[in-house]
């Protein structure tokens, strides 16, 4: 319709707008041959005999025929001047009103027509798909129908065909599960369950295996069990296991004699139960056992401790606690020993020390007063002693003399033996302990000695020595009395040679002294120590015999241990 | 249990087989647009990348999933013929490219070897003429036809009796065809004309307007772009009361500055969204303005540009589809848009024809009232 208005349009209107010359041009070019195009797409898709297709190429043909037409106006009338040409004209209207007009009429009803037997194929086609569908989905309710049903029965076979052997298997596994581990299950076939089976049966031989072994496990546990149980019991500690809680889950007999509770008395108890009020806080030994594990730790040892009998009696223990982890429980064992006996020897022992001290006292002072009375008339004896020699000398006869000359010696032997038993007895009596440079001492006692070293032409050496702690005097009359001894029992024919050295023994010093000197022999050793022990007599060496004595007992108040081999 | 088991793996290899022969899909296909973004001609780069960025975005956030994601790249060829061939190289390595839009005749020009050795489906959707219509098989046009917009334009001046005109053209293909076709319809009507390619750059034409003024020149035609907007100052300077004519480039604020409003009253031929359909176009315009916030200046290049792109879409959306797995993307693709014969745009009906070019697209008289506005010529 748009096609031949414009066309009319065009002819019969010299100012046609460009935009319909545009729009004719789009019919012309565009929509017209998209027209045919569709229409032959459409044809060679449908049966020879069809409708639209025997009527497409008439449709095709006219398009063609409106299209040439269009463009012969076109080429026609394209400026103003071509309207004022009456050839042109009358060709262009000629055109519009005969060709164009009749041509575009029989398009037009081969169109209406077209559209008409379009429609009803359509509606044909859409009954037909309708019918068809309504077939299909009859075909595929009964399809389907059928396909459950099948499927239902192949269901049913496969799950007969698995679950009798599973039904089989279930009841080997419930008599097995109520020990029957003889229970066997014998499936044909190749398939998994049967493979299954034949495992079913593997595992029940080898739990039936494993049954016994546990059996003869248990047997040898409880036999362990029963060992264990009887060295507890038997334990000369009484032995008290307890909980996280401090609740006592085991005991021995021992624990029961201790403690006079009966076994039943004491399970599921608390451990403070034991314990006396007043030393319950002691119990946070316990709890720090259980903290840090692993760590064990006492009560009594170095305090008294004490455990409380049903009687309410107080008992001196000494317990001995250790951490355990028993099936993943924190435990604490305690080990308990009765110390009363031990408490009981201690304090005996306790006594005899302290009487032997008492003694040792007395006995010193004895020894220093004795010393110190009896210098006194000795000092009167041999004053008269010097007095008859120096005024009656001339007036007795020589023998007497003699006899005078040997109280004398006895009497200043004498003499010299009770000051040194009294300087042996002021040993330790006075002084403090001070930092003693042994070097410096040295030089102090080499220089005190020199008149006998030069005389004696000793040699004294020593390398650089440690500075000590201990008591001036002591120490110097120890070196002096050794220096001195080694230059008393020198050999006649050596000069003596003095070495003095020392050892860090990292908890102390040893200091050695040696010379060249005559020696003593191995079973002297102790003898020498003795207190007016000699070994020679006095007319070969002089002498009291408490040099080395002195030196024992200085070692031991300057806190210098024990003197060694001389 | 065996059976059973054998049963089920003959149905997963059959399966198997039966998936592993189908089509291996194509996921993505890269687009690329040479266009001016900057220098020159900016009106016929800018909007219309915009306006194919516009319906790619459309196509990817509707599309099934079968349907290949579409990727586009853009490159500036600054309406330099010379730039074209670098800009697609660039394409084509950097995103391996199966299809190339292309707005300048002579770039259409310069990448026609290339694009037959990579197997690239060519479209200019700014242009469509004889020339590019005589090149090869793989390059298409979806846009005006140049002749034809200017054989209006030489309708409009013999209709007006104007005997004499002086048709100074830009020296590139498409406005040489313009000013060849114009020529010809003159010189078949008997109007004196005069046929003149000026230089690239040119901003002098006062001594050619000189002499068009000293031969009584009734009309003059300046076919090309915003340097003719001193040419027309030029001219009325020089007292040249004669009506101007332009091309479809007229509408461009460079243009209209360069002629200080000398352009005014300037008829031209113009593609607005009443010459095509209309609905379709001003939806078009608005989805344009709401993602890129403004409206285009000279809006016929995105129009096209979008119809142009949109015919190729909705071809590749098929891919997956239709094509066969033996047959390339390049002849698939060709097939289908040689097949085009109705495609509903913004622009109005199109279809493409043997040749590659389109049908369906024709521009109108208009005239330039003011700065960025033009009004219809009625005859």
């Amino acid at each position: 319709m748009s096609f031949f208005l414009l066309t009319s349009n065009k002819v019969y209107n010299s100012n046609l707008p460009l935009d319909s010359q545009n729009r004719l041009n789009g019919i012309l070019e565009v929509e017209l041959p998209y027209l045919k195009t569709e229409l032959f797409l459409l044809s060679e898709n449908l049966e020879e005999n069809d409708e639209i297709a025997l009527k497409s190429p008439e449709i095709i043909e006219l398009t063609n025929e409106l299209i040439e037409l269009g463009n012969n106006i076109n080429t026609l009338l394209i400026l103003k001047d071509d309207y004022t040409d009456s050839a042109k004209m009358q060709t262009a209207v000629t055109l519009v009103d005969e060709d164009i007009s009749r041509k575009h009429e029989q398009l037009n009803t081969s169109l209406l027509l077209l559209k008409i037997n379009y429609g009803n194929l359509l509606e044909d086609y859409q009954n037909e798909v309708a019918q068809n569908l309504k077939s299909l989905s009859n075909i595929i309710l009964i399809t389907g129908i059928l396909g459950i049903l099948f499927g239902i029965a192949i269901a049913y076979l496969v799950i007969k065909s698995i679950s009798k052997p599973i039904n089989a298997l279930n009841t080997a596994a419930l008599r097995v599960s109520s020990g029957d581990y003889d229970a066997g299950i014998t499936l044909d076939g190749k398939d998994e369950l049967a493979s299954l089976g034949a495992s079913f049966n593997i595992m029940t031989s080898s739990l039936r295996s494993n049954f016994e072994l546990i059996k003869s496990n248990n047997e040898e546990i409880k036999e362990q069990e029963e060992r264990i149980r009887k060295v507890i019991e038997a334990s000369p500690s009484a032995l008290i296991l307890m909980d996280s809680k401090k609740k006592i889950s085991l005991i021995n007999a021992q624990t029961e004699k201790l403690f006079e509770f009966s076994r039943q008395e004491l399970i599921g108890e608390p451990a403070e139960k034991l314990i006396p009020s007043r030393l319950l806080n002691k119990e946070t030994v316990v709890n720090d056992i259980f903290s840090s594990k692993n760590r064990i730790d006492t009560l009594g040892i170095e305090q008294n401790f004490y455990g409380l009998t049903k009687n309410n009696g107080e008992v001196p223990i000494e317990v001995r606690l250790s951490f355990i982890e028993i099936h993943e429980q924190d435990m604490i064992l305690a080990s308990i020993v009765d110390i009363t006996e031990r408490k009981h020897q201690e304090a005996e022992i306790k006594k005899y020390v302290e009487q032997l001290k008492s003694k040792n006292k007395e006995l010193e002072q004895f020894s220093y007063i004795t010393s110190h009375d009896l210098q006194e008339p000795l000092r009167t004896v041999l004053s008269f002693i010097d007095l008859i020699q120096e005024d009656y000398s001339d007036k007795l006869d020589e023998e007497l003399n003699v006899y005078l000359k040997y109280i004398s010696d006895a009497s200043n032997r004498m003499s010299s033996l009770i000051k040194s038993l009294l300087d042996y007895s002021r040993i330790g009596h006075k002084g403090d302990l001070k930092s003693i440079d042994c070097n410096i001492l040295l030089e102090g006692v080499t220089a005190d000695l020199k008149y006998k070293i030069d005389k004696s032409q000793a040699e004294i050496s020593f390398n650089e020595l440690p500075t000590v702690e201990g008591f001036n005097l002591e120490l110097r009359l120890l070196f002096q009395n050794l220096i001195t001894n080694a230059i008393k029992f020198r050999k006649k024919t050596d000069k003596p040679k003095i070495d003095i050295s020392f050892e860090d023994k990292r908890s102390h010093w040893q200091f050695n002294i040696a010379d060249n000197g005559i020696g003593i022999r191995d079973e002297f050793q102790d003898k020498i120590f003795v207190i007016f022990q000699r070994l020679h007599n006095r007319e070969e060496y002089d002498g009291t015999g408490i040099g080395l004595s002195h030196c024992k007992k200085n070692c031991r108040i300057t806190r210098w241990g024990n003197l060694g081999n001389i | 249990m065996i059976l059973k088991k054998r049963l089920i793996f003959l149905l997963v290899s059959f399966i198997t087989i039966l998936t592993g022969c189908s089509n291996p899909e194509i996921n993505e296909i890269n687009i690329g647009f040479i266009g001016p973004l900057s220098t020159r001609a900016t009106d016929l780069g800018i909007a219309p990348s915009q306006a194919m960025q516009l319906a790619v975005e459309k196509y990817n956030s509707s599309k099934t999933e079968n349907q290949p994601t579409i990727n586009l790249f853009i490159e500036d060829d600054k309406w330099e013929k010379q730039l074209a061939l670098p800009a697609y190289e660039k394409l084509r390595k950097e995103h391996n490219i199966d299809i190339v839009f292309i707005s300048n005749t002579d770039g259409t020009i310069e990448i026609q070897d290339k694009i037959m050795e990579d197997g690239v489906i060519a479209i200019n959707p700014l242009n469509n003429d004889k020339l590019l219509s005589s090149l090869n098989k793989n390059t298409f046009k979806i846009a005006k036809s140049t002749e034809e917009a200017h054989k209006a334009l030489g309708i409009r001046l013999i209709e007006l009796g104007l005997k004499k005109t002086l048709i100074l053209h830009y020296p590139n293909d498409f406005m040489t065809i313009g000013g060849n076709a114009m020529k010809d319809i003159l010189t078949e009507n008997g109007i004196e004309n005069k046929l003149i390619e000026v230089a690239k750059n040119q901003t002098d034409f006062i001594e050619i307007l000189k002499n068009a003024k000293e031969e009584e020149t009734e009309a003059y035609v300046f076919l090309g772009y915003r340097d003719f907007g001193f040419a027309m100052k030029q001219a009325r300077d020089l007292g040249i009361e004669a009506p101007f004519f332009g091309s479809t480039t007229l509408l461009d604020s460079v243009f209209f500055s360069n002629s200080e409003g000398a352009i005014i009253g300037t008829e031209c031929t113009f593609f607005t969204p009443l010459d095509g359909n209309y609905i379709l176009a001003s939806e078009f315009l608005n989805d344009y303005k709401k993602r890129f916030d403004y409206t285009p200046f000279s809006i016929w290049p995105p129009m096209q540009a979008f119809d142009a792109m949109n015919i190729v879409l909705n071809e590749v959306k098929m891919v997956n589809e239709d094509k066969n797995k033996d047959e390339t993307l390049e002849n698939w693709l060709r097939n289908r848009l040689f097949k085009v014969r109705y495609y509903q745009g913004v622009c109005g009906n199109i279809s493409i024809t043997e040749d590659g070019s389109s049908r369906g697209i024709y521009f109108s008289l208009y005239k330039v009232e003011s700065d960025g506005k033009l009004i219809k010529i009625k005859r």
